[in-house]
């Protein structure tokens, strides 16, 4: 019985916890798409001649009947009212360009970029983990210093082309372009993975530093435990917040990233719907990007905020 | 004869050119308590260290032998150290807040030793035997309720059954042998006294016990032999009656000397002759100068609920007069110190400072007498701006005080030298000081406004024995030539009887005893204050009793 009053009392805690970030969450969302929409109708210029372009030669009448369907002639409140709606329903009408649902668009491009991105921290964490736990001596550290900054700083097209000059057109391990398989994906989540890892390596390293320099460390050496027993037991743990909050960089730099790569690599993606959809003034798709970005961010940060507690008990609040 | 648990001749540890131990010998046996006595930097601590071979790779270490459970360490590899380390000979450090790893629970931690090494000797513990042994060796060290205990974390636990779990982490693998370095320092007295005698107990039990402290009267209470520690040789050795009763080396006088609890009040400590101030005026010593009417404080509670800091406390003080406040953490004692100094408004009663409004002023009127109160608290580093030179901390106090531009420089080199300090320092950064020449600046900038009242809080809390007691004198002389009057807070007795006049004992936020410093120590009223003097360990009553 007393169980199940403590089982209440911390899930009423667990909700007075994370109901205002869910709500934080939701207001973001919605700013995210209040955004987008006035930026479409408030900037000077008419939405159908943005859509069409400056040069477009198109009559009077086929503009007027476009914003008829885009229910452009309504007032503004009202336009924003129902574009609010639509964006509930997860409704986001239909490519200009492709006549299709913006959302089976997305759809049909998602599974790709999500193999990529998920293939990229993979890689990412396994070369930031092996430069970091490499660099224990000042030389190997000088040498973890300078591998880090490269990664970090080497542009990804650059980094992209010279692994498919190496790899593809040289050594012809990998494939130069495509979306099918495993082989496919390697090159350019590898390129994606580099600039991550890189700074993931520089932040673990600076945790590890951080954790080996307390004295529960002494403690932890004192009991006799090797130096891989006391990473695994003690200060990995410890260097894991710091790079847990890099999650939303990363996740930024790879929907960035995303663009890029997809492109060099001609690989199918949201990327490559991302690029299209700009160049060809496809505006509906555009606003089901920025809307999808901004889910995706608060997913990933409200994730961090669930995380946290997690690898430090003393964040735990629930009393 | 006991058996030998270890043993070291002509121990030398060096990193670089620089010897910091310098031909070390000692040796321990099961049931015997070995306390390596000495100051910060006296190498006592990484002589322990190479007991563990937790020596760092940077320094060079010989020895003429070195043998540890009956073998020869000289020899050991990475491997075999591993094999040593916990089972053979355990740790106990200094702050268990952070000697525990805070994001393991305390079953985690004290299991650890077990089951790493269990798994090494190719034995691997059950998780349910593993479950079992924590739980028998949490109820060693006396931890009440352990299947709870073992479940939370090191920060939800009190100062107490912290240190105990970080015993029983140490003791839980059965070593032989167990370093204790400093593990009373950051505890309370009451709970100092407990953990004391829990490792008596483990004594008693057969485990060879090195204590590392430099709190002579800690030793008294546990330690068979001592050996004193200066500049990484060993001083003076022997057994710890005949060493703290009659020392013959000069430098173990001169730490006995120093402590506080074993001196007449008014004597000087140290052995630095008294700083000359100059007076500004001549002070009325029988004026009242700070009056606390009935002062409350209470706080909200992380959990909800309310707990009162600071209950109804009242006292007068004279000019040239110390009130000495003295409790355990939690107690109050820093809150009264921040409503004194106006940093903080109470929900009850009022401070006056020259039988004037203080507390009950709008910060904007109070700015101008806030000259008038001067505080020194226990870490003067963090009050310092880094990038600031001694000088210039001082001449920028001197300017807020009105000294002529062209006077700033002439009147710092003359403050820093009325607190000791020599006209080198004024060129240094704080960071670049000892301990001790940190706390002096803090107190020359502190009088460089020309206060009345003095607050320091545990202003000698972090300094070595010798360092505190040059600036106990320090202090004892500024107030009998500047007439100032002090509110002295601290959790150390024997501090507080020698500074105090008067003397106020908290406990959770009320005064369960005050009066003059002699009779609150020589004979306290409040079960409180007998159950604090009663663990305060006297190396003279303690030494009184034992066989010699």
């Amino acid at each position: 019985m007393s169980t199940a009053v403590a089982g209440t009392s911390r899930a009423g805690a667990a909700l007075t916890l994370y109901l205002p970030r869910l709500v934080g969450a939701l207001i973001v969302i919605w700013g995210a798409a209040t955004l987008a929409f006035l930026v479409l109708h408030l900037v000077p210029g008419d939405p159908v001649d943005i859509m069409l372009g400056v040069q477009s030669t198109v009559s009077e009448q086929v503009r007027e009947s476009i914003r008829d369907e885009l229910g452009l002639n309504q007032p503004i409140l009202q336009q924003y009212l129902a574009y609010l709606g639509h964006v509930v329903t997860l409704d986001f009408g239909r490519s200009y360009r492709l006549q299709q649902p913006v959302t089976a668009v997305i759809g049909a491009q998602l599974l790709p970029t999500v193999q990529l991105a998920a293939l990229s921290i993979v890689f990412a964490l396994v070369i930031a983990l092996a430069i970091a736990l490499a660099a224990r001596t000042r030389v190997a550290r000088a040498i973890a210093t300078l591998i880090e900054l490269i990664a970090i700083s080497s542009p990804t097209f650059w980094t992209g082309l010279l692994l498919l000059t190496v790899f593809s057109f040289q050594l012809r391990w990998f494939p130069v372009s495509g979306g099918q398989g495993l082989p496919a994906l390697v090159l350019p989540a590898l390129t994606l993975a580099l600039p991550i890892a890189g700074i993931l390596s520089q932040v673990i390293r600076h945790g590890l530093d951080g954790a080996n320099a307390q004295p529960f460390v002494d403690s932890a050496r004192a009991r006799g435990l090797t130096f891989a027993e006391q990473l695994g037991r003690h200060t990995l743990r410890h260097a894991s917040p710091p790079a847990v909050t890099l999650a939303a960089y990363i996740v930024g730099s790879l929907l960035g990233g995303a663009v890029i790569i997809e492109q060099l690599f001609g690989r199918p993606g949201i990327g490559r719907v991302a690029l299209d959809a700009i160049n060809n003034r496809d505006l509906p798709v555009v606003m089901a990007l920025v809307i999808f970005a901004a889910v995706v961010f608060v997913v990933i940060n409200l994730i961090v905020d669930l995380l946290y507690p997690l690898i430090d008990p003393r964040l735990r609040r629930t009393r | 004869m006991t058996e030998q648990l270890a043993r070291v001749r002509n121990l030398r540890i060096s990193f670089g050119g620089t010897t910091v131990v310098d031909g070390v010998s000692f040796e321990v046996g099961a049931g015997e308590c070995l306390a390596l006595v000495g100051e910060s930097g006296s190498g006592k601590t990484i002589t322990s260290r190479a007991l563990l071979g937790l020596v760092p790779r940077s320094a060079t270490i010989s020895a003429d032998e070195l043998s540890v459970a009956g073998e020869a360490a000289t020899e050991f590899d990475e491997s075999h150290w591993q094999g040593i380390r916990g089972r053979r000979v355990g740790l106990v450090a200094q702050d268990a807040l952070v000697s525990l790893d805070p994001l393991r629970t305390i079953g985690q931690e004290v299991g650890e030793v077990l089951r790493v090494h269990s798994r090494r000797e190719k034995k691997p513990l059950s998780r349910q035997e593993l479950a079992a042994a924590v739980q028998a060796e949490l109820a060693h060290v006396a931890i009440p309720q352990p299947v709870s205990r073992a479940r939370q974390y090191a920060h939800e636990l009190s100062g107490g059954l912290r240190q105990r779990a970080l015993i029983a982490a140490a003791t839980i693998a059965r070593p032989r042998l167990l370093i204790a370095d400093e593990p009373t320092t950051a505890l309370d007295l009451g709970i100092q006294a407990q953990v004391l005698d829990l490792l008596d107990t483990l004594k008693r039990e057969g485990t060879g016990l090195i204590l590392i402290s430099h709190d002579l009267a800690v030793v008294a209470r546990i330690a068979d032999r001592v050996a004193v520690m200066q500049h990484g040789r060993i001083v003076e050795t022997g057994d710890a009656a005949s060493v703290l009763s009659a020392p013959k080396h000069e430098y173990t006088r001169s730490l006995l000397a120093a402590t506080p609890g074993l001196h007449a009040k008014g004597e000087r400590l140290g052995t630095l002759p008294p700083v000359v101030l100059a007076p500004a005026a001549p002070v009325d010593r029988s004026s009242t100068v700070l009056s606390v009417r009935g002062v409350s404080q209470s706080f909200r509670q992380p959990g909800g609920g309310r707990i009162q800091a600071v209950d109804a406390v009242s006292f007068d003080l004279r000019a040239g007069s110390t009130i000495g406040i003295v409790g355990e953490s939690g107690s109050g004692k820093t809150t009264l110190g921040r409503i004194i100094l106006g940093l903080q408004k109470p929900d009850a009663g009022e401070v006056l400072l020259d039988g004037a409004a203080w507390s009950a002023l709008p910060e904007r009127r109070r700015r101008e007498r806030r000259h008038s109160i001067q505080a020194v608290y226990q870490d003067p580093l963090s009050s310092f701006d880094p990038r600031l030179t001694v000088g210039a901390i001082l001449r920028e106090s001197l300017a807020l005080t009105g000294v002529a531009r062209a006077d700033l420089k002439a009147r710092a080199a003359e403050l820093a030298s009325q607190v000791g300090l020599g006209g080198e320092l004024l060129a240094r950064r704080p960071l670049t000081l000892s301990g001790g020449q940190r706390q002096r600046v803090a107190i020359a900038r502190a009088l460089a406004r020309n206060p009345r009242v003095l607050l320091c809080d545990e202003p000698v809390s972090a300094l070595d024995v010798s360092i505190q007691a040059q600036v106990l004198d320090l202090f004892a002389d500024i107030q009998a030539q500047l007439g100032l009057a002090m509110v002295f807070i601290s959790h150390d007795l024997g501090v507080i009887h020698h500074v105090s006049d008067e003397v106020l004992v908290m406990s959770n936020g009320v005064v369960v005893e005050r009066g003059p410093s002699g009779d609150v120590f020589s004979s306290p009223r409040h079960p409180y204050t007998q159950a604090l003097l009663s663990a305060l360990p006297d190396p003279l009553s303690t030494l009184e009793g034992a066989p010699s």
